[in-house]
């Protein structure tokens, strides 16, 4: 066990270094400012609801107001209705991507090869970068809530959703990167995994029976998970979504660990 | 010293018979039939590749590039996994073998693997906590190669001779008891390469067994106690450099004289009893201006032995 911890600590000095050269912190932190600054200042908590032709021609008489159909229901404020989604398309995809990033700069500067004649192991390479990207994930949460919505911060269900989702993004990210060359071929994969993970983003948008297998994406577990934690929605879909996205890491930790254990550590080229 | 089977030539397709195998129990590193195909090759890369290397010797392999010397190096620290034929070091084959054998080797690769972004101090430091056990300072270990102003630069800033030297310094920092050794003098001017080689000498002296690989006929014969020619993935010879060269070169002697004011040169065989008194003749009358021997290169015997050139 120490040997595991002594290895696990060497490899996470490293890969926490080479995150800071390779700006991968830089990036978190700025994205997780801008989204941040963006609901927490620049967006309107409320909006009031008005008709189309006063919008269109202010003064033109009074309008019939618009349709709303639970008038008397409590309304989550506007702005922090952007912060579920931003765990979808934002922190999962990031996630994502680092993961990948991390395993192909390894193969595309030999790195790998030298990590494979040493004492380290496939579990030990898999435990540190998994947790370098916990670090950048929790990272870039702890500022997008912080300046969007502080106060769900206090809540550990909504931290425990969102580090899950993305480390089962991350693990995934791993695994699938172990069968591509370099970042160049891994583009096509990203921008599917991109554009497929935020489509529970339109269901929030347009509620529509059309897009019912998204259900079957972390992304919609987290989106929805996190709206329902922050804005007192149902337990039960609070459960759901927290016992697929540990379902999900855990598949994911067999996809990534096979994948590096029989592909990575012991390819031919 | 190498054994009296290690000093005997083998035919190109003629490796060490299994059937011995049992008589190296005293050597360190034993490599059986070995023999590798690259997925989608049509021939295999090495073929049948048998030898030993004993404690504390450094056997050289020579051979043109893609002669087989780096995959054979490549399985020996399963980068590849053994196809066919068997390693064993000190008696322990390798496919038992757990992650802790990696603490015993030493690696390092004709092409550079490092963390560009990282400086080469870093990158020495990188892996260092994985291996148990005591190691040399990373810093000291920069001056030693020349890489002591150069220490807080990134790796990426470096030039091809510099990475290469970086990539020799971190194989040697665990003090390894298995060295692999990959052309560790490619690109590197003649002082410099010279210090790899004393550092070279130097891990012998404290018992490290080595496997230097190179096309570099002057490195094999300065450091290698064996030396075994691959060409086309198989053993084309394997001896000492010394009866390598008795054996395919000539007893004699280059002889340039000066008689009368004319300078004349000529080859004075020592097995010939005419030339041998002609030579005993010049050396008395103080006449000789230069003197050669003319015993065969490891290039000219490579050569000689496969038709290629050795630096192809």
């Amino acid at each position: 066990m120490s040997g595991f911890i002594t290895r696990f600590t060497t490899l996470l000095k490293l890969d926490a270094k080479l995150a800071l050269r390779h700006k991968l912190v830089h990036v978190t932190v700025v994205i997780a400012l801008v989204f941040g600054v963006l609901v927490g200042f620049v967006l309107p908590s409320e909006l009031t609801p008005r008709a189309i032709d006063q919008v269109v021609e202010p003064g033109a008489g009074v309008a019939p107001a618009p349709t709303v159909l639970e008038p008397e229901a409590k309304k989550p404020p506007f702005n922090q209705l952007f912060i579920p989604i931003l765990f979808a398309v934002d922190l999962s995809v990031l996630g994502f991507m680092f993961g990948a990033v991390m395993v192909l700069q390894d193969k595309d500067h030999g790195t790998i090869r030298w990590f494979r004649i040493g004492p380290g192991t496939s579990w030990d390479y898999l435990a540190s970068k998994l947790t370098i990207n916990l670090g950048l994930s929790l990272l870039n949460f702890v500022i997008l809530v912080g300046l969007g919505a502080p106060a769900a911060l206090a809540d550990p269900r909504l931290t425990l959703l969102v580090l899950l989702t993305c480390a089962g993004m991350t693990l995934f990210g791993i695994g699938l990167a172990v069968f591509f060359r370099n970042l160049a071929q891994f583009f096509f994969p990203l921008a599917v995994v991109g554009l497929v993970g935020a489509m529970p983003m339109y269901l929030v948008l347009t509620p529509t029976a059309e897009l019912g297998w998204t259900w079957w994406l972390p992304t919609y577990h987290v989106l929805f998970g996190a709206e329902a934690i922050m804005f007192a929605g149902d337990p039960a879909v609070i459960r759901a979504a927290l016992g697929f996205c540990a379902a999900f890491t855990l598949v994911a930790a067999g996809f990534s660990g096979a994948g590096v254990d029989r592909r990575l550590m012991r390819e031919t080229h | 010293m190498p054994s009296r089977r290690a000093g005997r030539n083998l035919p190109a397709d003629g490796p060490i018979p299994s059937r011995h195998a049992s008589a190296y129990s005293a050597a360190v590193l034993e490599v059986d039939q070995l023999s590798f195909q690259y997925p989608g090759a049509d021939a295999p890369a090495v073929r049948e590749v048998s030898f030993r290397i004993e404690t504390g010797q450094v056997f050289g392999f020579l051979g043109p590039s893609g002669a087989g010397k780096t995959t054979v190096q490549k399985i020996m620290t399963r980068l590849l996994p053994c196809q066919g034929g068997d390693v064993r070091y000190d008696g322990r084959p390798l496919r038992e073998l757990g992650r802790s054998f990696f603490a015993e080797i030493g690696v390092s690769f004709e092409h550079p693997n490092l963390f560009p972004r990282l400086t080469g101090l870093e990158n020495l430091e990188a892996f260092l906590g994985l291996y148990p056990g005591e190691h040399d300072d990373p810093r000291a270990m920069l001056e030693r190669v020349g890489l002591g102003d150069a220490a807080d630069n990134k790796a990426e800033d470096y030039s091809k001779g510099m990475k290469q030297r970086l990539v020799f310094a971190r194989a040697l920092l665990h003090r390894p008891k298995y060295l692999f050794l990959d052309e560790p003098t490619s690109g590197l001017d003649p002082a410099t390469a010279r210090v790899i080689i004393a550092i070279i000498e130097e891990h012998k002296q404290r018992g490290a067994t080595v496997l230097l690989t190179t096309h570099d006929m002057l490195v094999a014969d300065t450091l290698s106690d064996t030396v075994a020619f691959l060409h086309d993935g198989r053993i084309a010879a394997l001896d000492t450099p010394r009866q390598l060269k008795l054996e395919h070169g000539q007893r004699a002697v280059k002889v340039e004289h000066r008689r009368h004011g004319v300078l004349t040169s000529e080859t004075l065989f020592l097995d010939d009893e005419d030339d041998r008194r002609q030579l005993s003749s010049l050396t008395a009358a103080g006449e000789i201006e230069t003197l050669h021997s003319q015993e065969a290169t490891l290039d000219a015997i490579f050569v000689k032995l496969t038709g290629r050139e050795l630096a192809a």
